[in-house]
């Protein structure tokens, strides 16, 4: 165990011993988790027997294993994933491993020293240190996913690292530390995972919202542009209806041009897949619309995606 | 004249590279080897100015980038034939030292030996078409429509609905009542029609075709 | 990790950064080895013994410059270019050398500090922690320290220290982000074997 610093100690020691504990001690709740063919990546142990991993890390269904501290090698099973907020969660065998330590991230502020704590898989531990570069409100992320906190980090993930605990100066787990657009790193913040893992444990999969159409992005003339004084020269056009699905109870029909879905511009499908997070689900949304050369508006309830029985 | 060490785990693949380098005239074999470790301590006892290194599919992972830092404070022009490097690994290779990246499969002998040539001379090479991805111009945010790919077939775009919903190949396969090892077949099929490389981007590129609902 | 946000604190950490720093420093080398530029090293006993990479020491003879200006000729008297590891012999007694720390008692997560003359910048301080322990492959299975810490090629051969100013490890390469250096208990047994010094 390390010492601890007296006051004749120097403040660098005094770092540098508190970063190396700090990396131990949130180091008991970290595996490494093997679920794709070369680099292994990180998982926390969240709650008794449940392990959160960074879902795009997660590149097969079965034959997942993930590494303990002392090098023991355990089979684990997919208990369910939502790629829109990149988390899966995988249910352990009955193991004496401490969960970890929960904080919020909402306590972090822009400058605030952080570790990304990962296992390696052979069993060691690994750390990374930076900095919060950003902090935001809930964002929607491009798969429809709502994320409670944007948090940004100036931080080397390390491909083996991901997935693995964000953890703070107080040595709490505020989020799991993931790759985002652009090479940017981010942190899914505590209270999202806690969402997540409940709805995943609970019905296996995560509620999506959904219209019922089949789309195509299109771009407009500059003309119709100008004339119906739209916001830009993108839209999306409806190449298929499903009988009686949400889109169809509003009156949308094939060959309309939606431009917006509640006063956003739509300029690809990945617009409207990114408004169709679980919150919406339910919810009634504007939708505007070209149709034979006309701004068209329209109310719409967005539904439920339909689900198969396994 | 310029001193090449050519290495490849291939024996073809390996005369044919030092054939090759033989009938340059500006180029001389120095040494072969078989594989990436023992290209290190070559480099060492021959003292070559450029080292041409064939890297199989699987070998272009982050244990080569290892191997490759080893070889790059040693010599300072390495060439890499490899297949289709991900932009990542490429970027990575740069930052090592390596001169050049060209593809395994499609590299003409005169531009391998163009190649070897201007990395000698501490100019960098790289393919016009790998340039595209080192520069973060990615197809998905190319936003044109898809008027070049191949049609998905009507199984085809019942699996990529299924995928869409988040079932594993094991329940699609029990669905649709056929193996599982046909349903991977037509997942990788679908991946190359709509050039995605996984799951997650199958479904937003099928949904951009119109061919998944929303 | 109870970081004091106190003014006091943040001084004394500035404070040891900089002295840190010129220890380093003083007991760091630029080397030249031959026409492809410079490398680093580290004056690891008083009587003239230069520890660097073997890739950096390419040659027989090398010319060694000082912190304070002064520049030797010296010999390499060991390589063992696996280890990336080569010893120089300086015709110079008293010189500043560097405290060697135990690299066998490293722990992830400490901080670890290098100094080196990257782009020619002499004594440019940098900064992170202890990422990784162990062995990796490279290609030769060999234990490595492994740094989160931005080093360039003018590191190479130079020395990276412990939070007590203390070399534990040689700069050798990096690699996707992360800087790895050879333990210095490593080139103890290096010394050890080639003889170069009675340890």
């Amino acid at each position: 165990m390390s010492s601890f610093p007296s006051e004749r100690t120097s403040a660098l020691l005094a770092l540098s011993n508190d970063l190396a504990a700090t990396v131990e001690q949130a180091g008991q709740c970290v595996v490494a988790v093997k679920a794709r063919s070369r680099i292994s990546s990180s998982g926390v142990h969240w709650r008794k027997d449940i392990v959160v991993a960074a879902d795009e890390t997660i590149r097969r269904s079965e034959d997942i294993t993930v590494t303990l501290s002392d090098g023991r090698t355990v089979s684990v099973t997919l208990a369910g994933r939502d790629p829109s907020t990149d988390i899966a969660v995988l249910k352990l065998p009955d193991l004496d491993l401490p969960v970890a330590q929960l904080g919020e991230a909402t306590s972090l502020k822009v400058g605030h020293l952080v570790l990304a704590v990962g296992r390696s898989d052979e069993g060691s531990l690994n750390a990374s240190l930076g900095t919060v570069s950003a902090l935001g409100s809930a964002w929607h992320s491009s798969y429809g996913g709502l994320i409670d906190q944007f948090v940004r980090l100036d931080l080397t993930l390390y491909p083996n690292i991901e997935g693995g605990p964000l953890v703070d100066a107080a040595g709490q787990v505020v989020g799991i530390a993931v790759s985002g657009p652009r090479r940017t790193v981010l942190a899914i913040p505590t209270a999202t995972v806690n969402r997540v893992v409940n709805q995943l444990l609970e019905k296996g999969r995560i509620a999506r919202g959904y219209l019922g159409l089949g789309m195509q992005p299109v771009r407009l003339p500059e003309r119709l542009k100008q004339t119906l004084n739209l916001p830009s020269l993108g839209g999306v056009i409806v190449v298929n209806v499903e009988p009686n699905g949400p889109a169809e109870q509003a009156g949308v029909t094939i060959g309309d041009v939606i431009v917006a879905l509640d006063n956003t511009p739509v300029s690809d499908t990945r617009d409207v897949q990114a408004m169709l997070s679980p919150d919406r689900v339910g919810k009634t949304i504007s939708v505007r619309m070209i149709r034979g050369g006309t701004v068209v508006e329209l109310d719409m309830t967005v539904g439920e995606r339909p689900r198969w029985e396994e | 004249m310029i001193g090449v060490l050519v290495t490849a785990t291939d024996n073809i693949v390996r005369a044919g590279l030092l054939a090759l380098v033989n009938a340059s005239p500006d180029l001389t074999v120095v040494g072969s080897s078989v594989d990436v470790d023992t290209v290190a301590t070559l480099v060492e006892e021959l003292q070559p100015d450029v080292v041409l290194l064939e890297l199989g599919l699987q070998d272009a992972g982050s244990e080569n980038l290892l191997s490759l830092g080893a070889i790059a404070q040693r010599v300072s022009a390495i060439v890499v034939l490899t297949d289709d490097p991900q932009a990542e690994w490429t970027t990575e290779a740069l930052r090592l030292g390596v001169r050049a990246v060209l593809s395994r499969s499609s590299a003409q002998a005169e531009e391998i030996v163009a190649a070897i040539l201007a990395a000698a001379a501490g100019l960098v090479v790289l393919h016009s078409d790998a340039v595209d991805s080192l520069l973060g111009v990615t197809p998905s945010t190319v936003r044109e429509l898809p008027t070049s790919l191949m049609a998905l077939t009507p199984r085809e775009i019942e699996v990529l609905g299924m995928i869409a919903e988040g079932l594993g190949n094991k329940t699609i396969a029990r669905r649709l009542g056929i193996s599982e090892h046909t349903v991977k077949f037509h997942v990788s099929s679908i991946f190359t029609k709509l050039n995605a490389k996984s799951r997650t981007e199958a479904v937003t590129l099928g949904a951009r075709q119109g061919l998944i609902m929303l | 990790m109870n970081i004091q946000a106190a003014p006091t604190r943040q001084t004394d950490l500035a404070a040891e950064f900089a002295a840190i720093a010129e220890l380093l420093c003083r007991c760091t080398v630029q080397i030249k080895s031959d026409r492809t530029g410079f490398g680093s090293g580290i004056i690891w006993h008083p009587d003239g013994l230069v520890i660097t990479n073997a890739h950096v020491a390419s040659r027989p003879d090398a010319t060694v410059k000082l912190w304070d200006g002064r520049v030797f000729e010296a010999a390499v008297t060991a390589r063992d270019s696996v280890r990336d590891l080569a010893a120089l012999t300086l015709k110079a007694t008293d010189l500043p050398a560097a405290t060697i720390g135990d690299s066998s008692v490293l722990r992830v997560g400490e901080l670890v500090l290098a100094v080196g003359n990257p782009l020619g910048l002499v004594g440019a301080l940098t900064t992170g922690i202890i990422s990784r322990l162990g062995f990796v492959e490279t290609p030769k299975r060999q234990e490595w320290v492994m740094a989160d810490v931005r080093l360039s090629p003018g590191n190479s051969g130079g020395p990276l220290a412990d939070a007590q100013g203390r070399v534990i490890g040689v700069n050798s390469m990096i690699v996707g982000g992360l800087a790895l250096a050879v333990p210095s208990h490593a080139v103890k047994r290096f010394l050890l074997i080639s003889g170069a010094e009675a340890v």
